[in-house]
């Protein structure tokens, strides 16, 4: 179970599959505020959320090309943010929460 | 309880539907798709897709369980015929009429078919799923390729094909290739990567006539060269799907006409995506764009639309395309008379191009420079003042420059 929080504290309790995308898993339950544009090849940026501090040191650092991303998005752009498409949901991801900016672009 | 009927099950059905839920519609929604796939995305198809590298599922928009779990009813294989604006109703191709209090045209567009000479050979097409299966399989089985237009679509399928080993022929009528969307420098390095990947590429050419013999396809050029192919395929950009739109009486211009608030003439009628021709709340005039993120957000602002909720678009348009291992992105919608700046080296195959107007940002396209485009999409929206100097300034990243602007009040997701 992992837990979506939109911008104004609205939370979307999600069961992700374990190998999908945090993106997909947010799209196929419709959590609002995930866009997704680019279909999750790191083009577009419009996936950014944030990770909790629990959690985040259990994924794999973003690369050089989701870093460059990141650097331009509209939101404040903090040591938590990632793409969601970048991140495939594991089994050590129950419980984890992941913050919706309150826009993406 | 009332019915919203979407015709189209693309990219803009697929999200309106959705959005629907999201702003609150908790009535019957209909989702009416005349292809026999679930909503699925097309930009792999040309691309992932092609290669094998992504499969079916890796297309859909939303797992089969989102759309049932939201209660949205898909018909699929069902091609809307007719729309009856005064009893309310769509008509459909198997005889069938839905009943709708509020409609949804969603129906995207078609390939602009190219047939050569007297021989009226017609060439393919790349725009959907149907068709990205069946030039899959032919592609696995070898032979040469000549595509024709030198735009997204055939330069991506070039590079997929030519990654793929096969003999890639492309020629392109324009001196140069993506003369229509994009500056001299980013055609020039698109040019290059595909001579460099063995594509024999060739502009300011275009086929006159094809003939078939000996069990190949034989296109006489308008240099009089003759190229032997197994396959033709034609990217020569799309017509929107506006005639049931123009049969119900609403106005259609190259596109259904829609307001900023993606609404048609008819207060019960919106229109989202491909298929509309739509005055821009950002640009300010009249366009058709053909992107997923024009589909998606005005696909959003067609459900506030229906839900009462309308509010105009504000963002600059964006694009994106993949060709080889390249990331070719682009913000806003320049326009000629804009200059253009270089930024950065073109030869090291990472650089943009800034548009300026009247010192103001109106766009970007990026090659392999994914940092400066999704800054200049945030300052492309805040219209934002930069000299020319500062445009070219590789070492002044375009995120500081970002430093100097508030956000926009229209923003949001
Ligand atoms: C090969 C390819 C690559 C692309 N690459 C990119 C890219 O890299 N980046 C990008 O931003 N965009 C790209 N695009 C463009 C993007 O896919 C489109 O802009 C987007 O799909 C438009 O969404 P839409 O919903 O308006 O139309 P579509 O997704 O085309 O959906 C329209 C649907 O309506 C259906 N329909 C039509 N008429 C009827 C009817 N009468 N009754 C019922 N159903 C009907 C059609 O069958 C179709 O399924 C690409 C397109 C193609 C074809
Ligand atoms: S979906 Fe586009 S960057 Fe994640």
């Amino acid at each position: 179970m992992i837990r979506f929080i939109e911008a104004d504290g609205t939370p979307h309790p999600v069961e992700a599959a374990v190998g999908q995308s945090l993106k997909q898993a947010a799209l196929d339950h419709l959590v609002p505020g995930i866009i997704g544009d680019c279909g999750g090849c790191a083009s577009c940026g419009t996936c950014h959320a944030y990770i909790d501090d629990k959690h985040l040191p259990l994924l794999a650092p973003a690369d050089e090309n989701e870093e460059m991303i990141l650097e331009g998005i509209p939101t404040p752009r903090t040591a938590n943010s990632r793409l969601t498409c970048q991140i495939p949901v594991t089994a050590d991801m129950a419980g984890m929460e992941v913050h919706i900016p309150d826009t993406q672009f | 309880m009332k019915t919203v009927v979407i015709v189209g099950a693309g990219q803009a059905g697929s999200e309106l539907a959705v959005a629907l839920r999201q702003n609150g519609f908790s009535d019957r929604i209909r989702l009416v798709g005349a292809e026999p796939h679930l909503p699925y995305q097309r930009p792999p198809l040309s691309k992932a897709f092609l290669h094998g590298k992504a499969d079916q599922v890796a297309l859909r928009t939303r797992a089969p369980d989102a759309f049932t779990n939201a209660g949205i009813e898909i018909e699929l294989d069902t091609a809307a015929v007719g729309i009856d604006r005064r009893t309310r109703s769509v008509a459909l191709a198997d005889g069938r009429t839905l009943r709708y209090d509020k409609l949804a045209l969603t129906t995207g567009g078609s390939p602009r078919p190219l047939r050569f000479g007297s021989g009226h050979v017609a060439g393919r097409t790349l725009h959907t799923l149907d068709d990205a299966i069946a030039l899959r399989q032919e592609l696995q089985s070898g032979g040469t390729l000549l595509i024709v237009g030198g735009g997204f679509i055939g330069l991506e399928t070039a590079a997929a094909a030519a990654d793929m080993g096969i003999a890639v022929t492309l020629v392109e009528a324009q001196p140069r290739v993506l003369a229509r969307t994009s500056p001299p420098a980013v055609s020039a390095f698109v040019e290059r990567e595909h001579r460099n990947h063995g594509v024999d590429l060739r502009t300011g050419v275009s086929v006159r006539s094809v003939a078939r013999r000996d069990g190949a396809l034989h296109a006489q050029l308008s240099d009089d060269t003759v190229i032997r192919a197994d396959l033709i395929l034609t990217g020569v950009g799309i017509a929107a799907n506006d005639t049931l739109a123009a049969t119900a009486q609403l106005a259609v211009d190259d596109g259904v006409l829609v307001d900023a608030t993606a609404r048609t003439e008819d207060p019960d009628i919106v229109a989202a995506g491909d298929c509309t021709r739509q005055w821009h709340g950002f640009l300010g005039r009249s366009v058709r764009l053909e992107s997923v993120q024009n589909a998606t957000d005005q696909a959003r602002t067609a459900a506030r639309t229906l839900c009462g909720k309308p509010t105009e678009r504000f963002t600059a348009p964006w694009f994106w395309s993949d060709q080889y291992d390249h990331k070719l992105q682009m913000a806003g919608l320049p326009q000629t008379g804009d200059t253009e700046i270089v930024r950065g080296d073109p030869s090291t195959n990472s650089f943009s191009v800034v548009y300026l107007r009247n010192g103001i940002i109106t766009g970007l396209h990026a090659v392999n420079q994914p940092r400066d485009f999704t800054a200049a999409r945030q300052l492309v929206t805040a219209r934002a003042a930069m000299t020319g100097d500062e445009a070219a300034c590789e070492d002044l990243p375009l995120s500081e420059l970002m430093k100097r602007h508030q956000p926009t009040a229209e923003r949001r997701t």
